[in-house]
């Protein structure tokens, strides 16, 4: 039993943003009776994400490297020590996303991490975006930078 | 997941196995796994989230895209 976590809590985990306190109280809740879960796409998300910061001009490549060898490091070993699972993308879930793309007109990584929360049923989806799209039906979506939110995270993990 | 073979003192070994055995860990594959996670993070000299962040505030010529912009971009992309 789990969460999702959204690709935007890992880069705001791992890099100096604002609300990267909360993203980093985030991770450090996470236990193996209350795991975070996410899919392999995030990764390669994240790889983007840390690319573009260097085409900008924020960092150099060799920080941006350095920031991703430490967060596949720390990615192992959370799903070592359990508290994170990592669902690997299947030609099912691919087939799956069809649906969420064409009756909500999602991009592609909405409908395929919506497909992967359904698929792994979890209890709540963390995103700090607002405006995410993807058709979660019953999984409430939640907001770190809901105020209440540490109080209903904890509410939710106090449950199981 | 892949097997490999690799070499490792006798002594290494013995006690890898004996805290198996007092169920510290699971898996002499477990201790690898793990070791090769904090020796990459030893060799980046970055042991946690807060220095990896002291560390880009330091390498950073401008503020970093906020984490809902960039990964919007991202997906933007396809």
């Amino acid at each position: 039993m789990g969460v999702y976590l959204d690709t935007n809590i890992f880069y705001t985990a791992y890099c100096p943003v604002a609300n990267n306190a909360i993203a980093d109280w985030l991770l450090n809740q996470l236990t193996p009776k209350f795991q975070g879960i996410t899919c392999e796409w995030t990764i390669l998300e994240i790889f983007r994400a840390l690319k573009k910061q260097v085409n900008l001009g924020k960092i150099d490549e060799k920080a941006a490297k350095i920031t991703l060898d430490f967060f596949l490091s720390e990615l192992g070993e959370m799903t070592e020590e359990k508290v994170l699972k990592i669902i690997p993308i299947t030609r099912s879930a691919i087939m799956a996303s069809r649906k969420q793309i064409f009756e909500h007109n999602l991009y592609a990584a909405d409908a395929l991490h919506a497909v992967i929360a359904l698929a792994s049923q979890v209890k709540l989806f963390i995103t700090f975006d607002s405006d995410f799209r993807g058709n979660l039906e019953i999984i409430p979506i939640l907001n770190p930078i809901d105020p209440a939110f540490k109080d209903k995270f904890i509410a939710q993990q106090e449950s199981f | 997941m892949t097997s490999i073979s690799i070499s490792i003192d006798e002594e290494l070994l013995e006690w890898i196995d004996q805290l198996i055995k007092d169920g510290i860990i699971n898996s002499r594959s477990e201790a690898v796994r793990g070791g090769i996670y904090v020796y990459i993070k030893e060799k980046i000299g970055l042991k946690n989230r807060k220095e990896l962040k002291n560390y880009l505030q330091d390498q950073q010529k401008e503020p970093f895209q906020d984490g809902v912009e960039v990964i919007r971009s991202v997906r933007g992309e396809e």
